[in-house]
């Protein structure tokens, strides 16, 4: 009868692979952990703690030595940078420009001159000072590089020059450099300009034409001044 | 604030830049490349580009022959070039390729009150003299756009006419005088629109329109003759238009003003009908 409830009984399902790697890992546990205390561990913890100050120490210096380095490469640009922007000056200064060839050349140097920014603007305004009708076109094109490159230190040296108050360039510079305001765009020079406009007539020297032509410029530059401001507004409204 | 390093470096340099500029720059400002020191000073100027292609080396002598050269009178304005501009003869400096003469060359030079520019150069048995009349290149090819008139225009001559020396290319040159009446007939027609005194505009109209007179009475004698030499023909017959035009719209200027008309001996119903304003 027993035997027969036995058979009647359903059949108990096999154990699949999980349970049996529970059941196994359950058996072998406790010998794994045994080795925790060894003095394998020991060592190797008391090695690392001996190394730790070496290992801060080398980071740090790598770290160290790295910034020192990168100052030292900075400042070999900067002296080298220097050097090209003097090196250009000179080759602006000494050119005669009379070939179509040096003429090219002449501009090259002024454009590449203005790829410095800010810090050739003052140059670049000297060059127009000094003179000379194709290295003043040449200086002009640069500043407005210049301009393009960083518009607040150049549109500062521009409402400078714009402003005089000194009195210290030609009115050709003023001219000059107020046309460039207005294709750069300097808002920072529009107030120089307009108190310049009313004052144009009392420059001492100028011929009616000159006058006439001066005040034109001014004007041109604050329609572009006042046309650039009106753009800005209009992407940020 | 502070500034970095390599700016302040950067900056330093930029201002010794600046100070190399400054230091050499000659006393006078050395508007016009090439030219003398006293180029940059004021009045109108008639600029003589080197020669040296043509004549060699130009010494003292030749280059004082050569300015002497440019000795002409303008009998409708009663005056003379030497009166109305300095004439400079530039050693240092070519006149060059059209497209040298860019609008913002072409700025400066006006702005230094530069009337002309002239120049020559050897063209196989030929020699072309070029003109650059600054005032139209400026205001009638750049400003107003009118591409008929560049105001860079180029004379060819035989090389066999200039017996007694190159000076002989410029003493009597019909076309020389031609530019030179023209440039100095647009300078004072410029100055006359930006003068605020009307006494002093009137006269300056008055001379405006003698000089652009002086022009026509010079357009026979460079008229083309179909040698290819002188000037080409549509260069020439832009430039009588632009002559003719420029007397004509003086003279309606002039007779818009009461005040002006009676220092007119002829005026407009006086004319014998043909289209000269020059009549007076």
């Amino acid at each position: 009868m027993a035997s027969d409830d036995k058979a009647s009984a359903p059949a108990a399902p096999p154990p699949n692979l999980a349970e049996a790697l529970v059941a196994l890992a359950k058996v072998i546990g406790p010998e794994r952990e045994a080795p925790s205390g060894s003095g394998l561990v020991k060592m190797l913890k008391g090695l690392a703690e001996a190394l730790l100050p070496s290992i801060v120490m080398f980071v740090l210096g790598f770290i160290f030595i790295q910034g020192v380095e990168l100052d030292l490469k900075r400042e070999e640009f900067t002296a080298s940078a220097a050097d090209k922007l003097r090196s250009y000056v000179n080759d602006l200064v000494a050119s005669k420009a009379e070939t179509p060839e040096e003429e090219e050349e002449l501009r090259a140097t002024a454009l590449a001159l203005g790829g410095f920014g800010g810090v050739a603007a003052i140059p670049l305004v000297s060059i127009i000072e000094h003179g000379g009708d194709q290295r003043i076109t040449a200086a002009k094109s640069g500043l407005i590089q210049a301009g393009r490159v960083a518009p607040d230190l150049t549109c500062s040296v521009i409402a400078s020059v714009v402003d005089d108050p000194t009195g210290a360039y030609e009115w050709q510079t003023r001219k000059a450099v107020s046309e460039v305001a207005g294709l750069v765009g300097c808002a920072g020079a529009e107030a120089p300009l307009r108190d310049l406009r009313p004052r144009i007539a009392a420059i001492d020297g100028l011929t009616a034409e000159q006058r006439a032509n001066f005040e034109h410029t001014v004007d041109e530059a604050l329609k572009r001044i006042e046309a650039a401001a009106r753009r800005k507004q209009g992407w940020f409204s | 604030m502070t500034v970095p390093g390599s700016l302040r470096r950067t900056g330093i340099a930029a201002a010794a830049a600046a100070l190399i500029i400054l230091t050499s720059a000659q006393a006078a400002r050395a508007q016009i490349d090439g030219c003398p020191g006293n180029a940059g000073g004021p009045g109108d100027k008639v600029v003589v580009g080197s020669v040296a292609e043509v004549a060699g080396a130009v010494g003292g002598r030749l280059s004082r022959a050569l300015l002497a050269a440019f000795e002409m009178r303008f009998e409708k304005a009663d005056s003379e070039l030497r009166k109305e501009a300095m004439i400079l003869y530039c050693d240092g400096r070519r006149v060059r390729d059209i497209g040298s003469y860019s609008a913002g060359v072409v700025d400066v030079l006006n702005d230094d009150q530069v009337l002309l520019e002239v120049g020559a150069r050897a063209d196989g048995t030929d020699i072309v003299v070029t003109y650059v009349v600054i005032p139209i290149r400026h205001y009638v090819f750049f400003q107003d756009g009118q591409r008929s008139i560049p105001g860079y225009h180029q004379s060819v001559y035989e090389q066999s006419r200039i017996s007694a020396g190159l000076q002989d290319l410029f003493k009597g040159n019909a076309e020389l005088r031609l530019m030179a009446a023209l440039a100095l007939a647009l300078r004072y027609e410029k100055i006359a629109d930006a003068e605020t005194d009307a006494v002093r505009r009137v006269a300056l109209v008055h001379r405006s329109r003698a000089f652009y007179c002086d022009a026509i009475g010079s357009l026979e004698a460079t008229r083309p003759h179909g040698d290819l030499l002188g000037l080409e023909v549509p260069e020439w017959e832009a430039l009588r238009d632009f002559a003719h035009a420029g007397a004509e719209r003086l003279f309606q200027k002039a007779t818009a003003d009461p005040g002006y008309v009676s220092t007119l001996s002829v005026v407009a119903s006086e004319r014998d009908g043909q289209s000269s304003a020059c009549v007076s």
